[in-house]
């Protein structure tokens, strides 16, 4: 099952935020390899075309979550490497728990339906 | 911190936007660079993996707009985009952007002057220290009892005995009278000045400073018949007596009577009266300054001195109002019959008793002369934008359709409107600020009338208003309309066809109709406002004027 991510963009901004810390959280990333670390991640089920993972890394690097510098890509291609600043690090705690709390009443709610 | 992180994107966006530009530029070209790279590493063709690549990273000019709008100051950066757009837009068109401001200059420009005139004449406090705290005490006749009220002016002023009742009223620090007349002063200082009679607490209730010599003094007006004395105003002490400062203490011939010159008032204080004053004399020199043929001031029952006061640090002005009946209850009672009423209002023309009756209708009237002239000022811009809207339909459907917003497109045209409204504005402001030197070259022709009409802040503030609506009426309708494109109408050349003719013709009727109107009430209120200045000037004054001389004979020392 793969969720069809042009349709579902404004829902899940909030969880393409938490799965971008989440990565980040593991090591410093370019766009594309945070791309395949999340599809990773999620075994496919999240595949995040530039069109979302790009705003969302530069609205996150605006908030001062995260910091971005030039480096050498694995393929030794300039590119841009995003890193999670400490700022960045409480707020993937603290949507962590935020999701670990919704998601467990939501899971219960479905349950008792 | 992260308010830090902000003002630093802030400023980089705003400042170093071709910097922030082109990383993003080397940003997706890199992703796209190793998304190829991937696939040829996998085994692919390379430019099939150059196309592959293509394909899965989407649209990245789509990419570049997504992230631009996410950066901090995005909305800013629109808005200053829009208007270096609705800038070009307008050079690209001089003919229309010179008509429609210079339009709204005259229609902002006519307008402010006319609220300028009625504000200065009416509404603006007195020309004095503190005028927050200065009223008038006036007068309502009910019934005047018998023999009924001599009136000289209206009917609202006081007589001297009055004054002297209200004078005692707690709530005012200190109280004068004035009337304004005119006194010949030494017939070779070349004859009439515009006087005021004066009471001996007017310079100190008005604080006005005396800058030569003395004030009154308060025995100087206490009975009548006291006060062989005179105070000249600054203006006339220069014209008249050459800023002699030996002029203190020298005797002039005032209506014949010889008088002692005691002092000289700051520059620029004239007094209040309409006439700016030359002199001021005590009151109580009034029959003597008659040779004793008028004693108006001895008459209980007369109308003719206006009453000023300064309100007491701890009184308000109901307090005073209250006292003031208490006062007139008292006068009421000595005469049988008589039936008064007392006011106590601002220092301002528009508080004196007769205007809010009988001025309410031509201040009115002059207002909507103002408020017609901006109006029909608007319409014709509206006109105008119309017809250029209906030229940049082709524009504006090309934009629709690669992906603008109805919002997007209308806040642009609403920045051209408010930059043709304020540099229209500014052209008329110029006009009001001009105002002041166009009355005082009026004023050598037409006589010396006091009154300011230099712009403060009520003025300025009047004409960003009248700016601000003048921006919005020009600009919603047309953009609104201008933005309700039919695109494949709109492709196919920008004909009228069809349901699109209905709306921009039902708002040109309208503006139409505005215009009409309009024109119809300048015309009928400029008939009126010339026939009333046509029947002053040939009424019949009851006596035959042709073939007749007027002339005037002063007094000099020699008794007529």
């Amino acid at each position: 099952m793969s969720i069809r991510e042009t349709e579902q963009t404004k829902l899940l901004q909030g969880t393409l935020d938490l799965l971008i810390l989440k990565a980040l959280a593991l090591g410093e990333m370019h766009g594309l390899g945070l791309s395949r670390r999340i599809d990773q991640m999620t075994q496919g089920t999240f595949q995040v075309k530039p069109g979302s993972l790009f705003p969302a890394l530069h609205r996150m690097e605006e908030a001062g979550w995260l910091v971005a510098k030039w480096g050498e890509s694995e393929s030794n291609r300039k590119a841009k490497f995003y890193r999670l600043t400490a700022a960045g690090r409480k707020r993937f705690e603290v949507e962590t728990s935020e999701w670990n709390r919704v998601s467990a009443a939501i899971t219960l709610a479905l349950g008792h339906s | 911190m992260r308010a830090l992180a902000r003002m630093r994107a802030f400023a980089r966006n705003l400042f170093r936007r071709a910097d922030a530009e082109r990383a993003l530029d080397a940003e997706l070209a890199a992703f796209v660079d190793m998304l190829v790279d991937e696939k040829t590493r996998a085994g692919v063709d390379p430019i099939e993996a150059r196309r592959l690549a293509r394909i899965e990273a989407g649209g990245i000019e789509q990419t570049k707009e997504e992230v631009r709008d996410v950066r901090t100051g995005a909305r800013l950066d629109a808005f200053r985009r829009d208007v270096s757009h609705a800038l070009r837009g307008l050079r690209r068109a001089p003919g229309f952007t010179i008509a429609v401001v210079a339009t709204l200059a005259i229609g902002v420009g006519l307008n402010s002057a006319i609220f300028t005139l009625v504000y200065a004449i009416l509404a603006r406090p007195l020309p004095v220290r503190d005028p927050g705290e200065v009223v008038n005490v006036y007068q309502r006749i009910r019934s005047s009892g018998p023999g009924g009220r001599e009136v000289r002016g209206n009917p609202a002023y006081l007589s001297y005995a009055e004054f002297q009742e209200y004078a005692k009223l707690p709530a005012f620090a200190s109280s004068a009278v004035y009337h304004a007349r005119t006194l010949d002063v030494d017939a070779s200082t070349n004859g009439a000045i515009a006087a005021e009679l004066v009471s001996c607490g007017y310079f100190r209730t008005l604080r006005a400073r005396i800058a030569l010599g003395r004030d009154f003094a308060e025995d100087e007006c206490a009975r009548i018949g006291d006060g062989s004395v005179a105070v000249l105003s600054d203006a006339a002490w220069r014209s008249r007596f050459g800023a002699d400062p030996s002029v203190i203490g020298r005797i002039v011939q005032v209506n014949g009577l010889p008088v002692k010159i005691v002092g000289v008032a700051e520059t620029g204080f004239n007094g209040i009266s309409y006439q700016p004053a030359g002199i001021w004399v005590p009151v109580t020199m009034q029959p003597a300054l008659e040779h004793g043929r008028d004693s108006i001031i001895t008459r209980p029952n007369a109308s003719w001195l206006t009453m000023v006061a300064r309100l007491s640090p701890s009184a308000t002005i109901d307090e005073a109002a209250a006292e003031a009946d208490v006062i007139v209850k008292r006068l009421d009672a000595r005469v049988p019959g008589r039936r008064f009423d007392a006011s106590v209002v601002r220092g301002a023309y528009i508080n004196f008793p007769n205007v809010s009756r009988e001025g309410a209708i031509p201040i009115a009237l002059v207002l909507l002369l103002g408020f017609t002239i901006v109006g029909l000022a608007c319409a014709n811009v509206i006109n105008l934008c119309l017809s250029r809207g209906l030229s940049r339909r082709r524009e504006i459907a090309i934009r629709l359709a690669i992906g603008a917003s109805r919002r997007q497109l209308v806040q642009q045209l609403l920045i051209e409107s408010a930059i043709v409204a304020a540099i229209g504005s500014a052209v008329g402001m110029m006009f009001v600020l001009a105002l002041p030197r166009l009355f005082r070259g009026l004023a050598s022709v037409i006589g010396a009338v006091q009154f300011d009409a230099s712009p403060d802040t009520s003025i300025i503030a009047y004409v960003f208003a009248v700016a601000i609506a003048a921006a919005l009426l020009i600009g919603v309708a047309p953009a609104l309309q201008a933005t309700r494109v039919d695109l494949a109408s709109a492709f196919k050349g920008g004909t009228t066809l069809g349901r699109r003719t209905i709306r921009p013709s039902r708002l040109r009727g309208a503006v139409v109709g505005i215009q009409l109107g309009g024109s119809a009430v300048l015309l009928v209120l400029s008939a009126l406002f010339v026939r009333a200045a046509r029947h002053a000037s040939s009424a019949d004054p009851g006596y035959a004027t042709k073939n007749v001389v007027a002339f005037r004979i002063e007094c000099g020392s020699h008794r007529v």
